[in-house]
């Protein structure tokens, strides 16, 4: 069987016995998920990708131990999420994550290519500013297409709580969204 | 009428919901306005949300994460290796230790009476002890009062 048809659970037990050509592989198949909700929760790309690095440096160190209870993503997305926190913290005396100055948009008359891009700042913008645990929920939600059942394994949160954070980040982003004339249009 | 709940059209939207409950809510929507303009709402807000995206393609950190990680392997791969060797041995360092201390000790207590045995009695007019002699050391010199340790008046006295 080539490395490409083994499954990620049967990786780990590879790199488990210091392969690391699995390894490689791993990061191969994951790398842009981990990459992606890393940089949409930090809105930065230097903290991404040093969150990216020491999430499969954590699987190999864990690899030893590794027990194929739960799905490997499941498992990954735990590490991330809780690096992401940790980052989070340490950020939280600095400046917001993303530029509040994107959310002064005016409204225009045409959906246009630059009126498409003002939109996608005021996306990231309204998305930045969300509470923290509202941000992970709607961003793991929207972007990396885990349920809320999933969020709830993921996160350790409780189901019930995972679906309110859900509810109320839309409606608070719908809110924001209301006050922009190219999204009311 | 009961209308669909906020976490249910969420996921609806989505389309994270299983078949029958996806069919519930499809058929409830064609009836219900208010949920069909609810839901058409949150289908602009997920699109809307889904105008952002993220090229990861130039961020790859694979190569430096294999890198870093065959950095970290002799540590943890031969620090194991390396205790199971010692663990192993350690019965066997043991014995041949415990083999060269009783050797050393059943020698010295066998040479002991070799010694004494052989012993050439030491005359009366000997004042000079061997292993002065074989220091190289005269016994009226002053350094070889330093080195006994019996006081040579008493060792005369013995004799």
């Amino acid at each position: 069987m080539t490395i490409e048809g083994t499954t990620d659970e049967e990786l780990m037990l590879k790199l488990g016995r210091q392969d690391m050509s699995a390894l490689g592989e791993l990061v191969r198949r994951h790398q842009q998920r981990v990459l992606d909700l890393a940089f949409r929760t930090l809105g930065k790309w230097d903290l991404a990708e040093d969150i990216t690095q020491e999430a499969f440096l954590r699987v190999h160190r864990a690899a030893g131990n590794y027990k194929p209870t739960a799905r490997f993503t499941t498992w990954l997305y735990r590490i991330v999420v809780n690096l992401c926190f940790d980052a989070q913290r340490s950020l939280a005396r600095k400046a917001a994550p993303l530029d509040g100055a994107a959310l002064d948009v005016e409204a225009g008359t045409d959906y246009d290519a630059a009126e498409r891009k003002e939109l996608v700042e005021f996306v990231k913008a309204a998305v930045g500013r969300l509470p923290q645990r509202q941000r992970m929920a709607l961003i793991l939600h929207r972007y990396q297409g885990l349920s809320h059942g999933e969020i709830a394994e993921v996160t350790g949160w409780s189901s019930s709580a995972v679906e309110s954070l859900l509810v109320r980040a839309y409606a608070n982003l719908r809110e924001k969204l209301d006050k922009v004339k190219y999204y009311v249009e | 009428m009961k209308h669909i709940d906020g976490i249910e059209l969420i996921e609806y939207v989505a389309g994270n919901l299983a078949e029958p409950e996806a069919a519930a809510v499809h058929e409830h929507i064609t009836a219900c306005d208010e949920c069909s303009r609810r839901v058409q709402e949150a289908a602009k807000l997920s699109d809307t949300l889904g105008l952002w995206e993220v090229e990861t393609a130039g961020h790859n950190v694979g190569d430096r994460v294999v890198a870093l990680a065959q950095q970290a392997q002799p540590e943890s791969v031969q620090r194991p290796a390396t205790h199971a060797r010692i663990k192993r041995l350690l019965p066997q360092v043991l014995r041949v230790a415990a083999s060269i201390i009783i050797a050393v000790g059943l020698g010295h207590k066998l040479g002991e009476y070799s010694v004494t045995g052989k012993k050439p009695p030491i005359a009366s007019s000997q004042s000079q002890p061997e292993y002065l002699a074989a220091l190289g050391l005269q016994w009226s010199s002053e350094l070889a009062w330093l080195v006994l340790e019996d006081d040579p008046a008493e060792t005369g006295a013995e004799q």
